[in-house]
């Protein structure tokens, strides 16, 4: 295949061209091009002229600044009249002028010439010569004749002289046209092959076919036929060929218009089939190009607003592109705009001075855009309206065909089905992504701070995740900016200042509700309205945040923190957005509450074990005193023969005592167990507290002799399980007695007021660091400490569920004093009765009890 | 001079033992309840031997030998008893001659402590 010819220095060797002028210029410019060009690829050039005088030809080459003479001395020039080539003897002989040529061209490859240029001035067969009617024939055999010959030819013809007949069939012989300077391949070029195999019959019959398609596709009203008018009768044969030239015309335009369409569509459809990204502005060419239009644009509304941006466009050459003046447009006022929109109707305009008058807010805009013809089609995804993509014409009013609209409308569709698709890939990888990240790791400070950075920039210019603190103060643990030299501003924040419970970066908001927030256009206003000072708005407007978004972190119904995402765009955040993040808050607080759980159960496995390795210890403390006063028993009879028997009274009261302990810790231990299961029963009975108050108090000065305690007690009944409520008492001052340092006294309060019973056991010791207060009641906490201690840890835990399951509550304070205070609050438990005694306070003097009596061993 | 030997235990029931097992021996005793107590009284009469538990309140075994340790000398050899599951820790941590477990055997403690001090004094 040849390549194609689109102007003169395309030429090659077997080409040969009709070249129609009308004007001298023309003439000039295309002829002197040809020598030249010949002459300067090194091929020898023959001018046959007729109408042009030799020397006006030699004149017109030296203006083009040609050296004539050397090659017209070498003879590669060489300028010869057409009755010198043509006509020989006065006639014209076809066969005769092709020996020439083929003679002529074998003698310049000879001369080691690279070919032949030859043009000849056609006027000649203008002058009646005998032969010259056979001009038609001649062109057909020198057509079929270059193809074999090292030769070009540029056949000259005069459109201002030659019968349009004529050129017709001179053209249909030549595979390129000149017209003017132009060149263009012939399109209706008849090869000789063709010819001369015969396949003449089938040619026919396919042109007589697409005549009788073009005439059927351009369905003419039968009443409206002009043939039928008897007034243009005289010219049927004239006009019969007129309008099948028309209807032909206009049918292969529509053709060629459905085609391009076609085309177009098939190769957008095929980039946005592709999974990578898509240049959107190339689509826009295929599109614009395939249509003839101006301009091609995308404009897509911001979530849930009507504010649009111009975000894509592609402009014909020496359109000028609007998109830069297409930012935020406001479409509110377009009622007649978008309510086409809406209703997912297009929007075709053939003529805006055209357009009804209740679009007159839309001319106001288009105007200025020297829009003068236009068509839009709406961009839905999910039902949802998201922009609109659209064609126009600034050259001037036109027709949308159907296959125009249909063409956009295809491509929209299209191309919101690949940004869907591509969305939800893009999303899925991203979920994949940071469930991957979150599973790396139980620490969730290390995974949350990568899923930040995963956030920037995809989702956010920033990102901060804060948790909840066991003191319910919410605090970021990790961050990221999409700038990472904006980092350190974020850090200072974190620094400075606390999270603000309410203002436009509502995390404490958000973790109080459990609800997400969206902030869509925040002003430099709204954070001066929450700044806590002039460095805080300063930082704030470094980052420069316009929207943003918080979802909370939720697992088993507990909110854990918040997810915060901000941009510097205003309107960055909709439905697609809030839905995403909420997703990836969802698998953050699993992770969050993963490691937490992870992190809990690995401590009550280390609590358990050391609660074991004190249970053990205590246990055998009394072990360690019954065998041993059983072996110092048996040491003495060894070595005296006999008992003496105070001794062994003393030796068997302990082991009685120490069995007893023993029985006691056991029954602790069960006790867990019950209250564990919650078998833990109280029997409820009406007691006098102060009586219950001063047993214990009696006891407990009787196993710590040395330590002073004091009893302020009202006389108060209440309802409660006597013996459990004496096995809280006695903790407590076991404990006290235990910690109570110095010479100040232990004191005992129990009073009443309100229905509510209080008692407070206080001791002068070491106090108890604020961060143990609320966990001091934990089961196994005190051994997890590993502070010096005495007892298994249990006695607290088993008193705080005592006087839970009475309805009543534990807590402990340290005075400034020093030492600690726990205080029992119980309700009464009774119907209200005046009181029977006076009230005040008594002093109730300590009661010994003996050493043997079933009080409960307390413990801690 | 009978060789007097300090029981630092906060159970009175052991100390209450060790003490009366002692005395058959021979040996003069004094008794401290928690470190605090102990350091006050080799404080004030320097003592032979010190018979020392690990979990008391106030100041463990390993608080006191750290802080008896520090304080002028001549230091009195230790012999830890624990209910603790390392001892031999226990003994390290406090710089012990010995270590006993509880539930101890009488005749073990006896034969420690003879070895300790020499020997038990004359009844």
């Amino acid at each position: 295949m040849s390549l194609p010819r689109r102007s003169l220095a395309d030429l090659r060797p077997h080409d040969h061209v009709a070249f129609l002028y009308e004007t001298e210029e023309e003439h000039r410019a295309v002829v002197t091009a040809f020598v030249r060009q010949g002459l300067e690829r090194h091929a020898r050039v023959i001018y046959i002229a007729h109408s042009h005088p030799k020397q006006a030809f030699l004149a017109a080459l030296r203006d083009s600044g040609l050296q004539v003479e050397p090659f017209l001395a070498s003879g590669q020039l060489a300028v010869v009249s057409a009755s010198q080539a043509y006509l020989c003897g006065g006639a014209f002989d076809p066969q005769r002028m092709l020996a020439y040529l083929e003679r002529e061209a074998a003698h310049s490859l000879a001369q080691r010439y690279r070919a032949l240029y030859v043009t000849g001035e056609m006027a000649w067969a203008l002058d009646g010569a005998p032969g010259c009617e056979r001009l038609v024939e001649y062109e057909r055999d020198c057509d079929a004749l270059l193809p074999g010959t090292a030769c070009v030819g540029l056949c000259q013809y005069d459109r201002r002289r030659f019968d349009p007949e004529l050129l017709l069939q001179v053209m249909a012989a030549h595979p390129l046209v000149m017209v003017g300077t132009a060149l263009y391949q012939n399109t209706r070029y008849i090869p000789p092959a063709t010819l001369r195999r015969g396949a003449a019959t089938a040619l026919l019959d396919q042109w007589l076919e697409d005549l009788a398609a073009w005439q059927q596709a351009q369905e003419p009203p039968a009443e409206a036929d002009p043939l039928l008018d008897p007034r243009l009768r005289m010219g049927r044969e004239a006009r019969l060929a007129a309008r099948s030239f028309a209807s032909a015309r206009a049918m292969r335009r529509a053709i060629e218009h459905r085609l391009h369409v076609e085309g177009a569509l098939a190769q957008v459809s095929t980039l946005l089939a592709a999974e990578e990204a898509v240049d959107l502005t190339s689509i826009l060419a295929i599109l614009g190009e395939a249509v003839d239009a101006s301009r091609a644009y995308i404009f897509r509304f911001r979530d849930g607003t009507r504010r649009a941006d111009n975000t894509d466009e592609w402009c014909a050459p020496g359109v000028e592109a609007q998109k830069p003046n297409l930012q935020d447009v406001d479409c509110t006022p377009l009622a007649w705009w978008m309510g086409k929109l809406q209703r997912n109707e297009e929007i075709a305009i053939a003529d805006l001075a055209q357009l009804p008058p209740e679009a007159d807010p839309e001319r106001r805009v288009l105007e200025p855009q020297s829009i003068r013809a236009l068509l839009v089609v709406p961009m839905f995804s999910r039902g949802q309206l998201t922009g609109f993509l659209g064609f126009d014409d600034t050259r001037g009013p036109r027709q949308w065909p159907a296959e125009d609209i249909r063409l956009l409308r295809t491509a929209a569709e299209t191309l919101a089905a690949h940004e869907e698709r591509r969305r939800a890939a893009e999303t899925l990888s991203f979920l994949a992504e940071a469930s991957r990240v979150l599973a790396g790791s139980l620490d969730y400070q290390v995974t949350l701070q990568s899923v930040a950075r995963l956030c920037v920039p995809t989702l956010a210019d920033w990102c901060v995740v804060n948790i909840v603190g066991c003191d319910g103060l919410s605090r970021p643990v990790a961050h990221a900016h999409a700038d990472p030299a904006r980092e350190p501003l974020i850090e200072a924040l974190r620094r400075s200042y606390s999270p603000a419970p309410r203002g436009p970066h509502p995390a404490g908001e958000v973790e109080r509700t459990g609800q997400w927030a969206i902030h869509s256009d925040i002003s430099d206003d709204d954070w001066a309205a929450v700044a806590p000072d002039a460095e805080f708005l300063r930082i704030i407007r470094q980052l420069g945040i316009r929207s943003s978004m918080t979802v909370p972190l939720v697992a088993r119904g507990r909110v854990l923190g918040s997810l915060s995402l901000a941009s510097g765009r205003p309107h960055r955040y909709g439905a697609a957005d809030l839905a995403l993040a909420e997703d990836l808050a969802r698998r953050c607080a699993l992770a969050v509450d993963n490691a937490r759980l992870y992190h809990e159960a690995r401590q009550a496995v280390r609590a358990r074990d050391e609660f074991l390795s004190v249970a053990a210890h205590e246990l055998k403390t009394p072990l360690t005193g019954l065998r041993g006063f059983a072996q110092l028993t048996l040491r003495r009879l060894a070595r005296d023969g006999a008992l003496d028997p105070a001794e062994t009274r003393r030796a068997m009261e302990v082991i009685d005592q120490q069995s007893l302990r023993l029985t006691h810790l056991v029954e602790q231990l069960l006790d867990v167990s019950r209250i564990e299961a919650g078998q833990l029963r109280l029997r409820r009975e009406v007691t006098e507290l102060a009586g219950l108050v001063e047993g214990a108090v009696a006891f407990a000065h009787a196993r710590y002799s040395q330590q002073p305690i004091v009893v302020h007690c009202e006389p108060v009944r209440a309802l409660v399980d006597p013996l459990r409520l004496e096995q809280v008492l006695a903790n407590l001052l076991d404990n006290a007695c235990k910690f109570n340092l110095g010479s100040l006294p232990i004191e005992v309060e129990l009073s009443a007021h309100d229905g509510t019973v209080a008692l407070s056991v206080r001791d002068h010791g070491v106090g108890i660091a604020p961060e143990d207060r609320e966990r001091i009641f934990e089961r196994f906490y005190p051994a997890e400490t590993g502070r010096p201690t005495a007892g298994m840890g249990l006695g607290l835990y088993l008193s705080q569920r005592i006087v839970s399951l009475h309805g009543g509550h534990i807590a402990v304070d340290c005075p400034p004093d020093g030492g600690a205070r726990f205080v029992v609050t119980l309700p009464l438990g009774l119907s209200p009765t005046p009181p029977v005694e006076t009230p005040g306070l008594d002093r109730c003097e300590p009661r010994k009890r003996g050493p043997g009596s079933e009080a409960p061993y307390p413990d801690r | 001079m009978k060789p007097r030997i300090l029981i630092v235990d906060d159970d009175d029931t052991i100390r209450e033992l060790v003490a009366m097992a002692l005395e058959d021996e021979g040996y003069a005793t004094a008794e401290a309840c928690h470190g605090l107590e102990a350091l006050d009284v080799v404080g004030r009469t320097p003592v032979d031997l010190i018979l020392l538990d690990m979990r008391m309140p106030l100041m463990d075994g390993a608080g006191f030998a750290r802080a008896y340790h520090e304080g002028p000398g001549p230091h009195a050899p230790i012999i830890v008893f624990t209910a603790g599951r390392n001892p031999g820790d226990a003994a390290a941590q406090t710089q012990a001659i010995g270590y006993l477990t509880k539930p101890f055997e009488l005749d073990r403690l006896l034969a420690l402590v003879a070895k300790a001090v020499g020997g038990p004094a004359p009844a």
